[in-house]
């Protein structure tokens, strides 16, 4: 009995990072999946479609034993303009869509957003409501048990951004129960794109309010990662065949390959990573409502810091990984600065919360032997005492033998959110691009939404400091009767 | 004494009739369906290593046996995964909100061959519980209440003789706890007489969800109202057991709940009771007129003496939850050691009731690192000091607690070493109840399982306890139960429920 997540990719960074994802996916799949049976783990990316029938027929996992037909992804596609749409549709991965799942501004002859929140949410957003709730709804009709929707997109630009923000409110109003998640792209301080951090602002309110979780990746911290891995890649004997391989055989580091293609897999691979345990079997599975639950302590503080070890690039079955990892490394590596996939360093804050999801021959006597460990280092809320989250499944991913995902709810999320504040006022100050914007929305919600994140950075702060209460109310027993 | 405010509890007070009851088992979430199987694997293997008599008793009360009794030529109606007529067949229910652990459950107990689970008894969900024990406690209560009464009546309407129910769950969870006080609650409410158990595995202190204080709150309050026994079962105890008796470097949930089962096991399989002294001995010979030298019994008082049988879940509550506001259980067993090493080391009874003793002295369920050099001092009509954490004189206080010895000669065992009045209060009518059979269990030539209700899980409940009023006081999840119906006002009524019952084990 599935347990589905549709994917919605919205913007070109969105979508980049959803084909990278579906490649991934598949690989992964296929990895384990020797004899093509369309099982659980699949169903809940995948839709076992018999396109012989018209229109096709959706076929049920059953007993999870019936024969793949045709393997569709579970993802609504959004943007508007057709670049990187069309290169999905024309790529080796078309076969994984349907063009019904593909939403384009193409089709009205619009072109694009301009990088404009305002033009996303506040004409795009209502023009294409109806279109695009619909392909939602009936991928949602193909699903037995919807678990939650994974937003992909930058904040940085206008369809991404925009539209995305747009889209989370529908879903958040017509499909109240089920799960929302982001990974969603901040602008770095460099962005080329000079109305990012409007655009930054007003998709982090949206996410704010309406998201119950969101995994804030920077594309800095992603940079870092991808050149750390060349750096010792190049410090490795050059064995042929034992190269770093991103997915497509394409060698990682811009020797050849797409530079892009390596972020992508990354933030990529933290989608597979978290969902690893609600697909496969594991000594003490971790599902998607888990994380909310655990990782969530008050309302709206739902920005988490995630960090993933052995950082590589998932490699083909059979390719040697360099630089082999003893299983307390890579614990330790999760917590490190330099693994975080923002720019932040989690150490020097307060940890409200953290889940750790292993992947692998990993047992609870490791991963306790490790969080004792490396607790002391960390400074944790004072409530929170000793909680940490475990999750354990038996799959590793693809090219190593165990890994590790570390998600955490930590103070150090107000430094990209203040950050984002000090860039917002700087435009805002001397009200340029404002016309931009007056043209779809109205720009009172402009100074609610920068407002709402200042008083979001505040608790954050507010709880960073906190100090543990003299006293604490406690009820006495009036005594044995 | 009876608690004014839970009064009499039906099933005290009732005579059975004389025939071990079958016990119902309900597997509740991840942690009590992983249990649940290893506890099934371990009673089909004791099953096989006896015979006769002893076997029939064991598969009938926890295993059906469908086709043996049913006419062959219905068979055919049946599909195909009944592989063999005679595949013992569980007493039980797995209930979890999300199919992944039931279906791999089934699924090993098919590949031992030896038994199964019904697939008919099972009632999976896709939603899970995300850990929160409101969701599963009210949100997912109500919805399943009657799918799942409904398969465990199925189940107790298969027993001819249904001796009671015995539900496995953790208390850390969403599902197993929230859930799974739900369902006690309801069948305390369908089958106000059938004898409720709960075994709950307490999550390690370092742990392993960050609800967990809430959640263990929460659960505790619940079962400490409606069940008649909670054993609670220490993750961490488990863990030191594996490691350092079973020398597993790195034990896995596996290695620790086979540890688990077989401490149930221990308490569960068929024994008899026996009459004992007033200090937990044998009779001596000048309480009766019959000859024989000291310490011996002849044949005709022995057969008149141990003959009465332990009915199943009744006795073994009944027997050792006198009070109604005290029904914390630990257990604890001995010998363990790795399977190979079982030929190489000798026992004696007295030995190993010594230890045991001095196990529930000092606290601990593990046989390593006794303090010796504890020991009780006469009577419990000493100061109080309402403030230390259940210990004075730094040892354990026990209120009863039952013996299960198996292998030889043990309904010839002298159990005075635990049945010593000066372990329990003075005004327990009849501390120590002592078990017995000749059965060897787990392949061992003796074995002592003990089932007390002491202080033992005092210490972590008192931890527990101050993570949750601090977490509460900051405000911390409080929307993720608000939204599912659980408020400051029920956390207040399960803090003082909790507190009550701790200061009932601290006064001892």
């Amino acid at each position: 009995m599935p347990r589905e997540i549709i994917t919605v990719q919205v913007g070109q960074c969105g979508n980049q990072i959803g084909c990278r994802f579906w490649e991934l996916a598949l690989k992964e799949h296929a990895a384990y999946n020797t004899k093509a049976r369309y099982d659980e783990a699949l169903s809940s990316f995948f839709q076992n479609v018999d396109s012989r029938r018209d229109p096709p027929l959706s076929l049920p996992v059953g007993d999870g034993r019936g024969a793949i037909r045709a393997l569709k992804a579970r993802a609504v596609v959004v943007d508007m303009e057709d670049g990187v749409t069309n290169e999905l549709l024309s790529g080796h991965m078309r076969d994984v869509f349907d063009t019904k799942q593909f939403i384009t501004g193409q089709q009205s002859g619009h072109a694009g957003s301009g990088n404009n929140w305002a033009c996303g949410s506040g004409l795009y957003g209502p023009m294409y409501r109806e279109v695009l709730m619909e392909s939602v709804r009936r991928q949602a009709e193909d699903c037995d048990s919807l678990q939650g929707f994974m937003l992909l997109h930058s904040l940085g630009g206008g369809t991404g951004s925009g539209l995305g923000s747009y889209m989370l409110g529908a879903l958040a109003e017509e499909f109240p129960d089920v799960y929302r998640f982001s990974v969603s792209v901040f602008p770095s301080e460099d962005d080329d794109v000079v109305t990012s951090p409007y655009n930054a602002m007003l998709s982090c309110a949206a996410l704010a309010e309406h998201a119950d979780c969101v995994m804030p990746v920077e594309n800095q911290a992603l940079m870092d990662i991808v050149g750390s891995i060349g750096a010792s890649r190049d410090r490795c004997d050059a064995r042929s065949g034992s190269a770093l391989t991103g997915v497509d055989g394409a060698v990682v580091g811009g020797r050849g390959g797409r530079p892009w293609d390596a972020m992508n897999g990354i933030a990529a691979n933290l989608l597979l990573n978290l969902t690893a345990g609600a697909r496969f079997d594991g000594a003490l599975n971790v599902d998607i409502n888990e994380v909310t639950t655990n990782l969530v302590p008050f309302p709206k503080m739902h920005f988490l810091l995630s960090a993933m070890s052995p950082a590589t690039v998932s490699a083909d079955k059979g390719k040697t990984v360099p630089v082999p990892r003893t299983m307390d490394q890579i614990f330790t590596e999760v917590f490190q600065r330099d693994r975080q996939l923002a720019s932040v360093d989690p150490r020097h804050s307060t940890y409200l919360a953290c889940a750790l999801m292993m992947r692998g021959a990993v047992t609870v006597s490791d991963a306790n032997r490790n969080v004792e460990r490396l607790r002391k280092g960390l400074r944790m809320a004072h409530w929170v005492g000793d909680g940490f989250k475990v999750g354990l499944c038996d799959r590793p991913p693809v090219g190593a033998p165990y890994s590790a995902l570390c998600l955490a709810n930590n103070c150090a999320m107000r430094k990209p959110l203040d950050a984002m504040t000090v860039r917002f006022q700087k435009l805002r100050k001397r009200n340029l691009y404002v016309h931009h914007y007056a043209e779809h929305m109205a720009i009172d919600d402009m100074d609610a939404a920068a407002h709402a994140i200042a008083t979001l950075a505040a608790e954050y702060g507010a709880v960073d400091t906190m100090a543990a209460p003299e006293t604490v109310p406690s009820i006495q027993p009036l005594g044995v009767r | 004494a009876t608690s004014p405010r839970t009064g009499q509890r039906p099933s005290q007070g009732r005579c059975f009739p004389s025939m071990p009851g079958s016990v119902v088992t309900v597997q509740l979430g991840q942690c009590g369906n992983q249990v649940g199987t290893e506890l099934f694997s371990t009673l089909a293997r004791e099953a096989d290593a006896c015979s006769g008599s002893t076997r029939d008793e064991i598969l009938d009360a926890f295993f059906r046996t469908p086709n043996a009794r049913r006419d062959r030529a219905g068979s055919s109606k049946f599909p195909d995964d009944f592989p063999d007529a005679s595949t013992p067949t569980a007493r039980a229910v797995l209930i979890d909100m999300e199919p992944k652990v039931v279906q791999s459950s089934v699924r090993i107990a098919k590949k031992s061959g030896r038994w199964r689970f019904d697939t008919a008894r099972t009632l999976a969900f896709q939603s899970g519980s995300g850990n929160n024990w409101a969701r599963g406690y009210n949100t997912y209560g109500g919805q399943v209440r009657e799918t799942a009464c409904e398969l465990i009546r199925k189940e107790v309407e298969q027993c001819d003789f249904f001796g009671g129910f015995l539900l496995l769950q953790s208390m850390a969870g969403g599902t197993g706890a929230g859930l799974g006080a739900y369902v006690a609650q309801a069948l305390r409410d369908e089958h106000p007489h059938a004898p409720l158990l709960n075994h709950c595995v307490w999550p390690y202190e370092s742990g392993e969800v960050i609800v967990q204080s809430y959640n263990t709150l929460l659960t505790a309050s619940a079962l400490l109202d409606c069940s008649d026994g909670v054993i609670v079962a220490q993750n961490d105890s488990l863990h030191k057991t594996c490691v350092k008796q079973l020398r597993l470097p790195r034990p896995t949930f596996t290695d620790m709940n086979s540890v688990a089962a077989k401490q149930l096991a221990g308490v569960l399989l068929p024994s008899a009771n026996r009459e004992v002294g007033e200090n937990g001995g044998l009779i001596r010979m000048g309480d009766d007129k019959n000859g024989g030298g000291p310490g011996m019994m002849d044949t005709k008082t022995k057969n008149a003496r141990n003959g009465r049988k332990t009915h199943g879940l009744h006795d073994v509550v009944t027997d050792v939850c006198c009070f109604p506001a005290a029904r914390l259980l630990s257990l604890r067993q001995l010998p363990v050691l790795p399977q190979k090493s079982v030929e190489f080391e000798t026992f004696t009874w007295p030995g190993l009731l010594k230890r045991t003793r001095q196990m529930l002295l000092s606290g601990t369920t593990l046989e390593e690192g006794l303090d010796w050099g504890l020991e009780p001092t006469g009577g419990s009509t000493e100061k109080r000091d309402g403030k230390t954490p259940g210990r004075r004189n730094g040892y354990t206080k026990c209120f009863a607690s039952s013996l299960f010895l198996r292998g030889e000669n043990s309904d010839l065992v002298d159990a005075s070493a635990v049945g010593d009045p000066c372990l329990y209060p003075p005004w327990v009518p009849k501390p120590c109840s002592v078990n017995w059979s000749n059965s060897k269990f787990d392949g061992k030539e003796m074995s002592v399982t003990l089932l007390s209700n002491c202080q033992t899980p005092c210490p972590p409940i008192g931890r527990m306890l101050s993570r949750a009023y601090q977490m509460k006081s900051a405000g911390a999840y409080k929307h993720q139960y608000a939204e599912h119906g659980v408020g400051d006002d029920e956390f207040a009524e399960a803090f003082a429920r909790v507190e009550d019952v701790l200061a009932t084990y601290r006064a001892l």
